[in-house]
Formats: C-alpha cells, structure tokens, sequence
C-alpha cells in the first residue's frame, strides 16, 4: 500500500468510528426516550 | 461551559422520568456546537489531506498526525475529566450524582480516542518504521492505558451497592498511567519519537500550514469531544430515567402480587430510595444537573 492508501484508511477508519458511535448515541437514546414515554412502564424479568 | 437546569415542573405530581433528558449543555448550544464541531472536521480533512503540504522526509504518511495528535489528546483530557469527576464524587461535599455519570461518558470517549490512537499510530508507524507494533514504552503504555478504562467501563456495569464508589476509585487508579504514557519517550528509549511542539531543545519549526492544522486539528477534536460528551452524559441520564422507572414498577408489581409481604417489599423500596438519595447528593456551590 501506498503512503496515501495509509493516509485514507487512517482517516475514513476515524470517520466511521465517531460517526458510528454518534449514531448508537442516537439510537439508544431514541429508544430510551420512547421507553420513558410509554404510559405502561416494563417490569423487570423476575 | 455553559450548564442546563432541570426544567421547572408546573405540577405537584410531575412524573420523574420528565426531567431525565438533562445534558450538560443547552439544546440550543449543543445543536450549534454540533454544526460548528461537522464543520471543523470538513475543514480539517481539506486541510489535512489537500491544502498541507507533504513532509520533506515521510511524505504523505505525516497526514496521519493531524489525526493521531489530536486523538492521543482527547484521550489525555477524556480521561482526566473522568479522574477529576470522580474525585468530585469521592469527595463528600460535593458528591452527586451528575458527577459519576460525566464521569462514565467521558471514560467512554476516552476508549474510544485511545484505540483510534492507537490504531492509527499502527497505520502511520507500518510506511515509517516498517512495522504494525513494536514492544515500545510508548505504544505499550497507551495499550494498558486503553485495557485500564475498558476494565474500569466493564466495572461501572456490574449493579449493586457501592457501584459509584468502587468506580470512582478505580478511575483514579487508572489515571495514574495517564502520565507515565506522556513522559515514557523521556523516561525509555523509545521508537516513538520524543515530544517535538514544546521541546525546548529541539526547538523544532513546522513550517506555516502544517502547524495551523496541527492547531486547527486539536480545537476540531477538542470541539467533537465536548458535543459527544454532552450526547453520552444525557443518554446516560435517560437510562438511568429508565433504570428507576423499571425498578420502580418491579416494586409496584411485587406488593401487588404478595400483599402479605408488602412490608418486605416497602423496606426495600425504602432503602433503595435512601442509597439513591445518598449518590444525589447536592454539592455545596451547585453542581450541572
């Protein structure tokens, strides 16, 4: 590989990374949101 | 930084869980800080891999300094907010619970930006040193500095009694090598070469478009940071809404069910009521909530 094969998988391996963690963060809290939204909370498994 | 409120309830009976989305910064500021942090990045990428110029011995590989600097950075600060939030727990006067939940998403981002660091220290060493990893001090410590956080998130996991506590400890402990990965190109012979912007002797001089990006990288980062930052520390929040809201209807469904043991039952609704209100703690001088 090139020096500037590098160069791009360094840098497209970041972006997939944080935009990856941005995107859980998101969804997670998405479904965290509707959890405490719906009016019949869940019980915990015994 | 500026720091949310709990929004103001307009009844006796609000439910908790209408406060639990609290973050650390404004809707409004995060969102803008959000567009500013996209923004940097774009321009730092133009910057990185267009507008510097090559270096005169590694050619193009240097680029992955504009990436790799300021990971290792953010990885220093993640985990000293971490260290910092939880001696802030430890500490009786200003223990809360707000304290122990930055500290778990910085402690996060902090994982994060260690393995990217590490990650792309192997890509930039493999063209420049010819090899993926060498048994360095530098690039050892920053290893055992990224198990360190991954044990202390597996830790903070694990329910029950004094989870706080035994985190905030073991926060602390594992800030410890947060230093010895700095100063380990001083203190060994290392591949990784020694500390160059502050060197005083020697004095290095990068040339005028490769310092800015350098710079301009390390407020990208910095700017990234604080936005997820403030996206872990308000999921942290609901979860923990979620938490309270389950373990709130477990109870509810075991005095239903067993009115006979509905004492059983109400003393320990109660004692989970008193550990909460013991990590809830209002700091003296106030602290974000």
């Amino acid at each position: 590989m090139t020096d500037a094969g590098f160069v791009l998988v360094g840098w497209v391996l970041t972006g997939v990374a944080v935009s990856g963690y941005r995107l859980r963060i998101g969804q997670r809290s998405r479904r965290a949101r509707r959890s405490l939204a719906d009016p019949a909370p869940p019980t915990r498994a015994p | 930084m500026p720091l949310t409120t709990p929004p103001p309830t307009t009844s006796t009976d609000a439910r908790p869980e209408a406060d639990a989305e609290t973050g650390l910064l404004r809707p409004r500021v995060a969102m803008v800080l959000g567009v500013a942090t996209l923004a940097a990045l774009t321009a730092l990428a133009i910057l990185g891999l267009a507008v510097a110029p090559p270096d005169a011995v590694q050619g193009d590989a240097q680029r992955l300094m504009y990436l790799h600097v300021p990971a290792a950075w953010l990885a220093y600060l993640a985990f000293a907010v971490t260290a910092g939030a939880s001696a802030l727990w430890l500490w009786s006067r200003t223990r809360a619970a707000t304290w122990d939940r930055l500290a778990g998403a910085s402690a996060e981002l902090g994982v994060l930006f260690t393995a990217l660091t590490l990650v792309l220290g192997s890509l930039w060493g493999r063209p420049v040193w010819g090899v993926w990893w060498a048994w360095d001090a530098r690039l050892v410590t920053t290893a055992v500095l990224f198990f360190l956080y991954v044990g202390y998130l597996a830790l903070r996991r694990i329910p029950g009694p004094g989870r706080e506590r035994r985190s905030a400890i073991a926060a602390l402990i594992a800030f410890v090598d947060v230093p010895v990965v700095h100063f380990s190109v001083e203190w060994w012979r290392t591949l990784h070469q020694q500390g160059t912007v502050f060197n005083e002797e020697l004095s290095a001089e990068i040339e005028g478009t490769m310092a800015f990006t350098l710079w301009f990288a390390v407020l990208a980062f910095t700017l990234l940071y604080v936005y997820l930052l403030d996206r872990r520390y308000r999921l942290g929040a609901l979860e923990e809404g979620m938490e309270r809201r389950e373990l709130d209807a477990a109870i509810a469904e075991r005095l239903a069910e067993a009115p006979g043991r509905a004492v059983e039952a109400a003393a320990r609704a109660a004692e989970t009521a008193r550990r909460r209100a013991e990590a809830d703690v209002e700091p003296v001088g106030g602290a974000p909530r």
